[in-house]
């Protein structure tokens, strides 16, 4: 059996909210059974193309086995289960609940590193910084994007989930006074919003840097499966 | 090749799928054999049908799977677990109150 023979059929199990790994699965699975009555009608003395078309033939159309697998909820993504926890809640609590604990873990080591320079504390404390800023809002948007593309899943719920990470990552604010004679250092993160045309100018360039960062890559993702969608085709289209 | 009904089947198909189960270990493709043989080729389905079914007792902790390559090929062995042994028995339970409630049902229409 060609190896895209499958690829039609792996698109609409996605499509249908399958989840990637059980569809991986699956084809492996029909792939050898294919294999496997492709000897069977071969052995039985039928030349190579009946035998491959009785083969795919005993192994059901595409149409049964993908009304077969939906039938099975517990294959299902959760992404396709519980669209509005996963694609919208999910992504902005993960990047709220990753920027507290790399702040928390700032602050516990705190004690321990007193014989660090303030150079070195700087470097640390400003890479800290950035990750909260910029860098997790995108990981969390890059993270949802994958997810959403992969899963083939629709995009108002991972569009909402966007925008909010997004506008939480712009939100937040992170502050740092270094220590000076006599006065101590303090170090200060949280989320705020502020009607002042500076901050939200700000606000709105750390928005859009992450919501062009997932768009970005949302759009690379869409033509790498488009592509593998057309190898597939190609491969099923005589002549 | 005899013609599929996918609508009687669907739900039987666990029942046999356990039952075999059951007994001993097996892939796919022996599973396909042995339904066939067991039902006397009366219930014919796409063999790759079984699948999404299998995938899902799995899921639900019925079965229990592990993967071996032979000749090259891979191979997925399922058997049956300790629950999907006591789904089995439920499940013999109902199907035999179903058969015994219609054969009843056909039997007064018979004699009516």
């Amino acid at each position: 059996m060609p190896e895209n023979e499958f690829a039609s059929l792996k698109e609409r199990l996605l499509r249908g909210g399958i989840a990637p790994r059980q569809v991986e699965r699956l084809l492996l699975e029909l792939r050898t059974h294919a294999a496997a009555l492709l000897d069977e009608e071969m052995a039985r003395g039928q030349p190579l193309e009946v035998a491959q078309a009785v083969a795919r033939s005993r192994l059901g159309s595409d149409d049964e086995i993908v009304r077969k697998a939906l039938e099975q909820p517990a294959l299902k993504s959760w992404g396709a289960r519980w669209p509005v926890v996963v694609c919208a809640l999910l992504p902005p609590v993960g990047l709220l609940a990753l920027s507290v604990g790399t702040l928390s873990a700032l602050v516990s080591v705190l004690p321990v590193g007193q014989h660090l320079s303030q150079a070195s504390w700087e470097r640390g404390v400003w890479l800290i910084a950035w990750l909260v800023l910029y860098g997790f809002p995108i990981l969390c948007s890059f993270l949802l994007v994958r997810y959403t593309v992969t899963r083939r899943l629709g995009l108002p719920w991972p569009l909402i989930g966007l925008l909010l990470t997004a506008a939480l990552g712009a939100w937040t604010t992170f502050t740092v006074a270094w220590p000076q004679t006599g006065v101590q250092g303090r170090l200060s993160a949280g989320v705020g919003f502020s009607t002042d045309w500076v901050a939200l100018v700000r606000f709105g360039l750390r928005w859009a840097t992450t919501l062009v960062a997932a768009f970005g890559l949302y759009v690379l993702m869409r033509r790498g499966v488009q592509a593998v969608d057309r190898t597939g085709d190609a491969m099923r289209t005589p002549g | 090749m005899p013609r599929r009904n996918s609508t009687f089947t669907s739900g039987v198909s666990e029942l046999l799928i356990l039952r075999l189960l059951s007994e001993r270990e097996m892939y796919g493709y022996e599973l396909a054999k042995a339904v066939q043989a067991v039902t006397r080729r009366e219930i014919r389905l796409g063999e790759g049908l079984l699948y999404p079914t299998l995938h899902a007792l799995e899921l639900e902790g019925l079965l229990r799977s592990r993967r071996e390559s032979v000749s090259g090929r891979p191979r997925i062995y399922y058997r049956a677990t300790a629950s999907g042994r006591k789904r089995l028995a439920k499940l013999m339970e109902q199907w035999r109150r179903a058969s015994a409630a219609v054969s009843s049902a056909l039997g007064e229409k018979a004699h009516a």
